[in-house]
């Protein structure tokens, strides 16, 4: 499983060895995006550069992200497999993901299966898996958006991530998924802050609410001291609250 | 079994060309084409795709070649900086359009950087029909610069794609050389040995610990592997077991033997025919060790209670500043403001991994260092090589970066003995997560400080500074020696009492960083004034304007008539430009600051500090510029060639080269009278030499325990003695050896290059002239004042169908009219007699920084609103590499501020890579930034010009502090910060950051 694989390059030159690499880049089937009206599909190796030109107001959070990721190279390396495999660090592609209800398929010695993306980490920590594409959702009235704070704009590991995903009725917002990301070592919904949304307009109070049951609800790293405990839920909170933003300029 | 044996042929169509090389499964991109196929312009730079060095066209797509297996390449077209007038959609003359700008503008310094900004803007003008300059530092995110600030490279972008004409001006051939590859950087292959795949290549193996005791070096296995040509511990070293920095103290091993003092300490040495077998070979290294605890705290160390080297004491320097009445002034004073400031050690980030190689040259050793202080480099490859120094050269080759990290040494040491040992050539290169976790960083410092005050006059200064010197001495006492000297800054304080000094601990082995000492003083000084204004509720531009130095001190501490130091012009234009303050976004905390540096760019007065050029005409008529200063990516060796094609009236600028021979003899008599010093010079030379650096160097390291007040009347007492001592020595010196350089003075030190190098390339341009002028009297048979000098050679001044062109005066003198000139310190004293205090460097950069700021008290994020630099530069030679520079150092300063913070936990560098190291990217650099450059001619260099290099590296991070502070309405009393210091210091509602940040 060679999941992560710029890091695993990076890895490989340093250590020189490795008892079985197994190079997946050469299958073309793993990089197809079906882009259908009802379920957008995502081959495993779609690079995160071509992330960047999913239509539809639905995926934006999906973009936005991925317009944020590592750096201009880094984009056109890396892939939305690799990425919300990654055991260790912020893979910041899972919090839109996540937020989009998007399923993994997997292929294990057992055949083929679809897993949340949410559950993928908990998969792949244990068993070897092979993740073939990624299936989103699709919903035509539904609108997403994604911001990610970090010690700086290019190349650096998110701080925190939120994301945001409504449908749209007559202004008011409906089946609203929030998830924050970086708090801790998984994305994570936050449905104290869905509450505050679901079935109302998006304007600078909802905003502030929603903002704050992030900050107040977000289950932060047990590990962390309360000063960085802290920190980090004012971070996710901020995240939130631009994410909102970036919705509210969308919807 | 290695890696090796997987190992299969990779064809790629590079810029056009069909190339195969062998590849195994480890074996990157980068690697197949740089070492491989010989494309020295995909560089190695962090091998995790964020510094962009090795950036290729893979396919028609930019990768960062670090992170793509070469195998995974096979069949691909790639094409590399060199093969961009290929790329489809990018036209050559658009290419040729790109390098223009960017050579107008100065856009690169040390251009290491510069392939790979090159691919991804042609890249970028290829496919984007709009390009502004956001969408350019969009295209940048992966492409690190660390000299320039991005802000010239987008610039010369944006102008080729909208089809700017380019102003030609100076060719900048330096820097067309680096962006092509043809100009060899040290960790560059070349050479015979190199094409043919025979050279060994090695590693180090570092220890784990900062303090630890070894128990046990198992090599056996690591031998054994295949390929393996030598494992090396202390037990096999050819002769001497030190290495390091040996100016004041030899204390560093090359290689372990028993006591582990810093996780800067290499433990072995490997080397072997491939990459695989030396990677395999130190897998099956294994060392035991008995880990200790280490002192990493400099208030512990200095306490002297547990030492760090074999029992000796933990104080390595001392030096001190005492001027006036302090106990006085301070019992008179009516305020007094007592604070702690801490400036933490930090990663010079140089673009190129630390490295270089070795190679034999009959029985010469050649090695080719990215150093600074190629002297020193030698004495030390030699010892421990085992070998004569005569037997030892250096080649310093253009560096990627330095910052002041190349002053120091060590891998020289390491492939000496490798070479020494194989017999073979070796080429080293220490990896970015070495160069992070072992490698050398800037001095940390904390200083304690009380400042007096009455009726809103400052009346005396009280400073007790200690710098962290590893475990070692190392260059630490001249840093120490400056922290005294500048403790006040920009100010002048009339009473005063500093002391500074220097301690053992088990940090990182420091190395000087872009200043010398000036940041950290200035730092404190600066951060102090702003709190003391803050006390008295004064404006705190007021509080400074009212006790700026404005005079200038000459070597024996008399006022230099007409000479005015322009501190107060800089701090008017500054506050004039800077004009309202600028609104911050709602809800953010918004805060002025300023800073008004005073930093040194000279040598102190009494050092026997010189600097040789020579300029040459060969019979192709090509001019070139030689000396002993490398170039390690400050634009000064260019400046030289500059000055000289100004001074002769040449249309060309010439080329710049680093001449070997000054390094192997340090006398000079070699470049004076063509032929080498005998034995008996030679010999004199080094008791002078021994004496004036390394005898009265280790005296100093020895008193250095005593309690300050004994060790300041020692120093009173011996000042006449010492002064006559280095009169003596300089007379000495002069006298027999008119072109000798002091061995112990690294020979590019920053902006003192400009001062030296630019004063000796016009004396050697003078000399030249006259050369030129006595051999075409000689040919033409025409008196001296009948001939001039024009831009082709010599012509009649009265015949105008004379004319002997350049080539053929070289031809007449055997194919080589050169002429050497010097330039040494300004006379002085190394110590003012009357109170023992040195008097110091001789010259200063004076500017002022002013910003303001906003902070988001949610995330700690810092947005800086309005930015304007103002510097007393001299004279202008040359606006765009000043201005490069400036803004250079603001990004790198900025950075050094609040952001780029080094992770040290017990004495080992957390931070191991460039992903978790947040230097500035093109999204994040300033690019707001007003400058201003005031020209007031009192400089030292030519034409009254001042040195620039590290001004605004000093400035900006404690202008950035300044302005936070005010922001947040809290003390920032240390340096670097993270946004989450920020944030804490907001929330925590409290004065101090962290509680062990600031304890006044």
């Amino acid at each position: 499983m060679l999941a992560g694989g710029s890091i695993v390059v990076n890895w490989l030159c340093m250590r020189g060895s490795s008892d079985l690499v197994v190079d997946i880049s050469g299958l073309r089937e793993l990089t197809e995006i079906d882009h259908g009206k009802l379920r957008c599909r995502l081959g495993a190796l779609t690079t995160v550069a071509d992330l960047i030109g999913l239509g539809g107001e639905d995926l934006t959070a999906i973009r936005q992200a991925a317009g944020e990721f590592g750096n201009a190279h880094l984009r056109r390396l890396a892939t939305v497999g690799g990425n919300i495999a990654w055991l260790k660090g912020n893979a910041d592609l899972l919090t839109p993901l996540m937020a989009l209800d998007a399923r993994a398929e997997i292929a294990t010695d057992d055949g083929m299966e679809f897993v949340d993306v949410g559950q993928m980490r908990e998969r792949v920590r244990f068993a070897p898996v092979l993740i073939t594409q990624i299936e989103i959702p699709r919903s035509p009235d539904a609108r997403s958006a994604f911001a990610k704070l970090a010690l700086r704009r290019a190349s650096a590991p998110s701080i925190a991530t939120a994301a945001v995903y409504a449908g749209l009725n007559h202004d008011q917002l409906h089946k609203v998924r929030v998830v924050v990301g970086g708090v801790r070592s998984d994305p994570q919904r936050v449905p104290a802050a869905e509450v505050e949304l679901e079935g109302r307009t998006l304007n600078l109070d909802t905003t502030e609410r929603a903002a704050r049951a992030v900050g107040d609800r977000v289950a932060v790293d047990p590990e962390l001291d309360k000063s960085e405990s802290a920190y980090r839920r004012s971070v996710a909170a901020a995240a939130m609250r631009r994410a909102l933003d970036r919705l509210s300029a969308t919807a | 079994m290695t890696v090796d044996h997987l190992s299969s042929p990779v064809r790629l169509h590079v810029n056009d060309e069909v190339r195969t090389a062998p590849a195994t499964p480890s074996t990157s991109l980068q690697e197949l084409l740089h070492d491989g196929m010989g494309y020295q312009e995909v560089r190695q730079g962090c091998g995790e795709g964020v510094c962009g060095a090795c950036l290729v066209i893979m396919d028609g797509t930019p990768v960062a070649s670090c992170l793509v297996p070469a195998h995974r390449a096979d069949g691909s077209a790639v094409l590399t900086a060199n093969g961009l007038d290929r790329l489809p959609g990018h036209s050559a003359s658009r290419h040729a359009d790109l390098l223009d700008h960017l050579l107008f503008r100065g856009a690169f310094q040390c251009a290491y950087c510069g392939p790979g900004m090159l691919v991804s803007a042609a890249h970028l003008l290829a496919n984007d029909t709009n390009v502004d300059a956001a969408c350019v530092r969009e295209a940048l995110s992966g492409n690190l610069c660390r000299c320039t600030g991005y802000h010239a490279i987008i610039d010369a972008i944006v102008a080729t794609a909208q089809g700017e004409p380019c102003r030609s001006k100076w060719s900048r051939h330096d820097l067309a050389g680096k962006l092509d590859g043809t100009l060899a950087f040290p960790t560059d292959r070349i050479g015979e040995s190199a094409q043919r795949g025979d050279e060994l290549v090695a590693a180090v193996v570092f220890a784990d610990h900062p303090s630890a005791r070894l128990r046990s070096i198992d090599v056996d296995a690591a031998r054994s592997v295949p390929g393996v040509i030598a494992v090396l511990t202390h037990r096999d070293l050819p002769a001497r077991n030190i290495g390091g920095v040996d100016v004041l103290a030899a204390d560093q091993p090359i290689l372990v033997s028993e006591h582990v003092r810093t996780s800067s300490n290499a433990v072995a040495l490997v080397a072997a025919t491939t990459r695989g077998a030396l990677l395999q070979a130190l897998d099956a290294i294994h060392i035991d060790y008995d880990v200790l605890r280490p002192v990493t705290a400099m208030e512990d160390s200095v306490l002297d209670k547990v030492r760090v080297y074999d029992g000796k004491s933990n104080i390595i320097a001392q030096f001190s500043n005492r001027v006036g009445r302090v106990k006085m002034a301070f019992e008179e004073a009516d305020t007094i403001v007592e604070v702690t400031f801490r400036c933490g050690a930090a990663e010079h980030v140089c673009l190129e991994p630390d490295g270089g190689s070795a190679r034999w040259e009959g029985d010469v050793l050649v090695l080719r260092l990215p150093t600074q202080s190629p002297y020193e480099a030698r004495l030390v490859a030699a010892r421990a090589a085992g070998l004569p120094e005569k037997r030892v050269r250096i080649e310093a080759p253009r560096a990627g970066g330095s910052f002041g990290r190349h002053l120091i040494g060590g891998f020289e040491t390491h492939l000496a003995v490798l070479a020494m040992h194989t017999g073979r050539n070796v080429r080293l290169i220490n990896d970015r997560r070495s160069a992070l976790v072992h490698g050398a960083k800037r001095h940390a410092f904390v200083g304690r400080y009380r400042l007096a005050l009455r009726q809103q006059t400052i009346t005396a200064l009280e400073a007790d500074l200690l710098a962290d010197a590893g475990p070692y001495v190392g260059v630490t006492p001249t840093i120490v020696s400056l922290l005294a000297v500048e403790a006040a800054g920009a100010y002048d304080i009339p009473n005063q009492k500093v002391v500074a000094r220097g301690v053992r601990t088990n940090n990182p082995i420091p190395a000087p960083m872009r200043g010398y000492g000036s940041l950290q003083c200035n730092f404190g000084i600066e951060r102090l004034i702003d709190l003391a204004a803050t006390r008295l509720s004064v404006d705190p531009i007021e509080l400074r304007r009212r006790h700026l130095k404005s005079e200038r001190k000459d070597g024996f501490q008399r006022t230099v008539p007409g000479s005015p130091r322009w501190l107060d012009k800089t701090l008017d234009r500054a506050s004039l430009r800077l004009g309202d303050p600028a609104p911050g976004p709602a809800g953010w905390r918004s805060g002025r600051g300023v800073a008004v540096i005073h930093a040194k760019y000279g040598y102190p007065f009494g050092m026997v500090d010189r600097v040789v050029a020579e300029v040459v005409v060969d019979e192709t008529g090509a001019f070139c510029v030689r000396s002993d200063v490398s170039d390690s990516g400050t634009g000064v060796a260019f400046m030289a060639g500059q000055r000289v094609a100004e001074h002769l009236g040449l249309p060309v600028t010439p080329a710049y080269e680093f001449a070997s021979e000054l390094t192997g003899d340090a006398s000079g008599t070699l470049i004076g009278k063509g032929t080498p010093p005998g034995p008996i010079k030679r010999r004199i030379f080094r008791v002078v030499e021994n004496f004036s650096t390394r005898r009265m160097g280790s005296v100093l390291v020895f008193l250095a325990p005593l309690s300050p007040s004994v060790y300041a009347t020692l120093l009173k007492w011996s000042a006449p003695f010492i002064n006559l001592a280095y009169r003596g020595v300089s007379a000495l010196k002069s006298m027999l050896f008119p072109f000798a350089r002091d061995t112990a003075i690294p020979t590019v030190s920053g902006s003192r290059s400009l001062l030296l190098l630019g004063n000796a390339a016009l004396a050697a341009a003078d000399a030249f002239r006259a050369r030129a002028l006595e051999v075409a009297e000689r040919v033409s048979g025409l008196p001296r004042d009948d001939l001039i000098l024009t831009a082709d050679g010599v012509a009649g001044r009265r015949d105008p169908l004379l004319r002997l062109e350049w080539s053929e005066l070289a031809r007449q003198v055997g194919g080589r009219l050169a002429a050497v000139g010097s330039a040494s310190n300004p006379r002085g004293r190394l110590l003012d007699p009357k109170t023992g205090n040195q008097t110091g460097p001789t010259d200063f950069m004076d500017g002022t920084h002013v910003c303001d700021v906003a902070v988001n008290p949610q995330t700690g994020k810092v947005r800086v609103l309005k930015y304007v630099a103002v510097h007393d530069v001299g004279h202008i030679f040359d606006r765009e590499i000043i201005d490069g520079q400036i803004r250079g150092g603001i990004v790198m300063g900025v950075g050094q501020a609040v952001g780029e913070v080094l992770q040290l936990k017990d004495g080992c560098v957390e931070t191991d890579s460039l992903l978790k190291l947040m230097v500035p990217t093109s999204l994040d650099a300033l690019y707001n930034v007003d400058i201003e450059l005031l020209e007031s001619g009192t400089g030292l260099g030519p034409s009254g010009a001042k040195g620039i290099g590290e001004a605004a590296a000093v400035a900006a991070p404690i202008a950035l502090a300044s302005a936070i502070s005010n922001a947040l309405q809290a003390p920032i009393c240390a340096i670097p910060l993270s946004y989450r210091d920020l944030f804490d210091m907001h929330h925590g509602g409290a004065t101090t950051p962290k509680k062990d940040l600031c304890d006044g």
